[in-house]
Formats: C-alpha cells, structure tokens, sequence
C-alpha cells in the first residue's frame, strides 16, 4: 500500500487508540501518540498502520481482537464524534456506506490509493445488504467496524456480517 | 388446565419468569428467535475475543514465570559467585599477608647476620692491622693470587697505586692498595664497598672502570681497576698550555663522563686535575675515583679538618654547599668543580685563590668569581658564559652535566678541536700563551 498518499481523520485514529485503551489491549501511555492527535487533522495512514503492526505482534491470534477494535471504534465515534448527528437506525450506518460516504469522511488520498468501501445492495425487509471493500486496510476491521455500526442505535436484534467466502465481500443479515 | 396466554416478544424479555401457559407465536416468536440467535453471536465473538487475549495473557504469564525462574537462577548464581570471590579474596588476603611476615622475619634474620658478620670481620682485620705493619710491595711480588706487581704508579691519601699484571688475563691492570687502618673500620668497609658497587655500574669510556673490590686475607682492602696509560690533567697542564679548542673540547668529555655517572646516582664529590688523566686512546679523558671520597668520612661524608687536609688535597675544587656542608653534594656539586677546572685550564688560574683553607673556603661562599672574560679576554664568549654558570653560588642555578657537555661539545665542534686523546701529547705545543700559570700542586 502507498501508505504515504494516504490520511486518515484525527477522530478516526483518536477512536482506533481508545479502543485499544478501552479494551485492555495498550496501557494509555502506550497509545499516547496517538491519542494525542486532533479530531478534524489529517494524518498519514502511516500512524494507522505502526500502530497496527505492533499490537499484531504481542497476539498469537489477532483476527478476534481486531474486530473487536473495529466494533468498538465505531462505539466511541458514535458516542463521542459525529455519529449520533448521522445514524439513526443501525440500517442508516448500512446506508451510510452508499458510494463510500462513510468511508470516504475518514479516508482520503488518490482514488486509486485508497480504493472505496461502498454499499451496493441492500433489502430492509429481507434483512439482507452487500458491502464490498476495495480499501488497503484489514478486512477483519472493517468486518467489525459493520459489526459495530449496525449495533450502535439498538434496534437491531440480530446482526451478522459474514465473509468467509470472499473477504472483500462482506455479506450481512439484520432483524 | 392453565390459560393460555400470548406473549409479546417485549414481555417475554422483559420477564422475569414465565407461566406455564404462555406462548409465543407468528412475529413474536420470531422476533425472540431472532434475538436469541443475535445473543448467541454476540456472544461466540466475545467468546474469541476473550479467549484471543487470555491466551495472550497465558502467554505472557507463562514468559513472566521462565523469566522469573531466570533472573531467581541468575540472582543464586551470582549470589554464589560473589562468595566465592569473597572467599578467593581473603584466602589470598591471607596467604599475602603470611608471606609478607614471612619475608619480613628472613629479612630481620638476614640483617642480623649480616651486622654480625661484618663485626666479625672487622674484628678479625683490626687484630691483623694489630698483628701486622703494612710493607709496600716491590716489582715482582704477587699481590692477592691475582696481580704481579710492576713498579709504582703513584701514591696518595688513600693509598698506592701500583702497575701490575693480571694473572688471569695477562693484560696490565691498575691495583690501588688502601691504607692499613681503612679495614678496620665496619662503617667505613660497608659505605666502601657500596660506593665501588655503585661506581663499578658506570658504564663510559670516560670513566675509569673498576674491576674488582676486596679485602685480603691479611686484611688489606684493595682496589683493581683498568690501567690506563695517561697522564694527569694537573700535570699535563703544567707541560704546555692548552688551547681554547682543547678546554672546550676536554671540558665536553669529562661533561659527558659525569652525565653517564650522575644518572646512575653517583656524585664523584672530589673532581679536580689530579683525578681526571688525559690518555692516548678513546676518548683521551678519564675520571678516577668516583664515589671513593665518601667513604673517607661519616655517614653523612662529613670529613675532619685533619683528614681534609691528608686526604682531599686542595679546597680550590670544591663547591659551596660542600664547604658548608658535606652532607648536601649533589651532582650539581660536581659541575661547580668542573668549572673551576675549565676556569684554571683557560686562564691559568682557579677563580678563588688565598692564603689559607679558610680564606679559599670564605670565598667559595660568599665571593663572586672573577670575570673570566676580563682575565682572559680571548675566550671565546659562549664558553666564558659555560664556565661562569658552573661557578653560580646556587645549585641549581648551574647546568647539569648532560646539558653542559651538549654546550662545550658543540663549541668544541664550532672551533674544529680535534678529539681529546690528540692533547695527550704534548710533541707539538700550541703557542705558548704570555699568562700561562703553573697549576694549584
């Protein structure tokens, strides 16, 4: 990846360290940097991607709790960034994802660098919906970011986001 | 029979127990299915979740515990090490401090028979001094299984010096025979013999070696040194005058000579023209005598009046630390004599002269020495400056002997003096200068 076209919003990276702080995965001097960083700044994906790789290292098996942090980030930026101003229904973080909007309010750089993360179908009354991933960053992440987007207003009772077939095809069912 | 009842999905949640005859159906049911299987996800990726960083923490805990187990291993094995090392020290500690009182106790044994020896044998000389009158020995007698005398080379304070043949090696050999009484003295004997130890080291050709020190069995101390065919500088001095090229140059030799002594540690103390001999071979001056002046007085080389004037000679030479106190000859004493010869061989005279000991010593002390520039104005100034340093009042004042001979040699060089073996003749006199002076007898 051109890790060095890309940046990610300070309030993305705020909320990917205090997920880590928050589940006991780094002690908060560990994720100070990060932490430190401001909400509405940009920063290289660089910061994103260090941070990453060194808690992969201390974990035999990293994939749970990497979707655990996806989850949880999109817990803390619905209770303390913009969140509550845009999702409604754990449906509108699914319509959210159309045309990569959301992704899009975190992520920029060269389209060809930081690819899209958009919905492309979605059935509210089957339950059912489509996200594809073309982005450079972990699928298991993002598999938690739905996880946890879709579960943040409540109303949902079931959720599941299911990729085991292609990875960059995240298939979900809600009730 | 109970009554049936329907149950909304909200109350069957909400409840805490549930009669026997509720139900669910249709939506309702559906929706708590819905729910119950949401719960049963949640709950399997917590589930990973926790067991991911368990995992990790059992990990961590596990590598916590062999680390401990480590360190606790690497604390017993340096704790033991140090003890070890403590216990090493002090038996080393020990075993040094027992060899120390070891060497200590031999070394008082070792003194105590050496003092008694040396009382023996002084005992032992004075009653063979007692028992016997010295008689001087003749051409052809045999002197100590080791000499056969020739004839007579010259006679002083301390003793005669005979020619003699080495019966080992054939070659001539000089035996200094000392005056009867010298051995009877313990104290004497000791410094003698230290002080010829410590001459016999110099090692330079401007210095006439000592060979052999000891004592007969009939109690004569004697002295062999290397025979060296010469003549005395104050004899010499007398035959023909030298020239300036020739002091600068015998002045830089006999420099050199009490440099190579003064580094080995030994003060010649009684430097004057009757103990320096001009030779015909390399490097044409020779010092006699090194060190042989202490033993003549007490521990400290302080001589009576009465031997001063048997044993010395004259006090022309003498420094003025030595005329105030013999105890403090220094090398640098020995400058202050050399100079005074450099001073005699240019102009003719010693810069102090008197009537008496008294007066020559009054004016080592407190006079400065003539002008040898204006006595003789024909010095070259360098070696005028050369000289008068060696006279300064203060030691330390005076150049040592190594920085001197560096000086006359190369004022020597500057005035082309041949080497100094070529003034051990006197065959082809340089003119003879209208001030020339006889030298001090």
């Amino acid at each position: 990846m051109a890790k060095q076209d890309i940046e990610l919003l300070g309030v993305f990276l705020q909320s990917l360290a205090a997920a880590c702080v928050n589940l006991q995965i780094v002690a908060q001097e560990q994720a100070a940097t990060i932490l430190s960083t401001q909400p509405q700044c940009w920063y290289p994906a660089a910061h994103y991607i260090d941070f990453l790789q060194t808690l992969s290292k201390r974990y035999a098996h990293f994939e749970p709790i990497k979707e655990r942090i996806g989850a949880e980030m999109m817990r803390l930026w619905y209770q303390h960034g913009p969140g509550q101003q845009i999702i409604h229904r754990g449906v509108d973080f699914l319509r959210y994802q159309t045309s990569s909007e959301g992704y899009h309010s975190v992520v920029r750089g060269p389209a060809k660098d930081i690819g899209a993360f958009s919905l492309e179908e979605i059935d509210e009354a089957a339950g059912r919906a489509r996200v594809r991933s073309t982005s450079p960053f972990d699928r298991t992440m993002e598999k938690g970011i739905l996880l946890g987007g879709m579960s943040l207003t409540q109303d949902l009772i079931y959720v599941d986001v299911d990729n085991s077939v292609d990875p960059s095809l995240f298939l979900i069912e809600f009730h | 029979m109970s009554e049936v009842r329907c149950l909304s999905a909200q109350e069957f949640v909400q409840a805490e127990s549930v009669s026997e005859g509720a139900i669910l159906q249709g939506r309702d049911l559906q929706r708590v299915l819905w729910m119950l299987r949401g719960l049963q996800k949640e709950l399997a990726r917590k589930e990973k979740f926790w067991a991911a960083t368990n995992d990790n923490l059992a990990s961590a805990y596990r590598t916590l515990e062999e680390r401990s187990d480590e360190l606790r291993k690497t604390r017993e094995a340096l704790v033991q090490l140090n003890q070890s090392l403590e216990q090493r020290v002090a038996a080393q500690v020990d075993e040094i401090v027992q060899r120390a009182r070891q060497i200590e106790a031999l070394n008082l044994q070792l003194q105590q028979k050496v003092h008694e020896r040396s009382r023996e044998l002084a005992m032992a000389l004075r009653r063979l001094s007692e028992n016997r009158r010295a008689r001087a020995l003749g051409p052809g007698d045999v002197f100590a299984e080791r000499a056969r005398v020739r004839r007579v080379l010259g006679q002083g304070g301390m003793g005669t010096v005979y020619l003699c043949d080495d019966l080992l090696t054939g070659q001539p050999i000089a035996v200094k025979l000392m005056h009867q009484g010298l051995g009877s003295d313990s104290a004497v004997l000791h410094r003698f013999f230290g002080e010829a130890t410590a001459a016999s080291a110099i090692s330079h050709p401007g210095v006439v070696k000592t060979l052999h020190v000891d004592v007969t069995s009939d109690g004569q101390v004697y002295q062999i040194m290397e025979y060296v065919d010469g003549i005395d500088l104050a004899t010499r001095a007398q035959q023909a005058a030298l020239s300036m090229p020739a002091c600068a140059r015998i002045g830089a030799t006999l420099a050199a000579a009490l440099a190579a002594a003064h580094q080995k540690g030994v003060v010649h103390r009684d430097l004057k023209p009757g103990n320096v001999l001009l030779t015909r071979g390399g490097p044409g001056v020779r010092i006699l005598d090194f060190g042989i002046s202490k033993v003549l007085g007490d521990e400290d080389g302080v001589l009576s009046m009465t031997r001063t004037s048997q044993l010395m000679g004259t006090p022309q030479y003498m420094s003025p630390e030595q005329v105030r106190d013999a105890s403090s000859v220094t090398a640098a004493s020995d400058v202050y004599s050399l100079g005074v010869m450099l001073f005699e061989l240019i102009c003719g005279r010693p810069p102090f002269v008197g009537e008496s000991l008294g007066a020559i010593c009054a004016a080592h002390l407190y006079e400065p020495p003539p002008s040898l520039q204006a006595l003789y104005p024909q010095v070259p100034e360098p070696l005028s400056i050369a000289v008068m340093l060696c006279l300064e009042k203060s030691p330390a004042l005076r150049p040592t002997a190594a920085e001197l001979a560096c000086v006359l040699s190369a004022l020597a060089d500057a005035m082309a003096a041949p080497s100094a073996e070529s003034f051990f003749s006197t065959s082809a006199p340089p003119p003879v200068l209208a001030h020339l002076a006889t030298l001090a007898q």
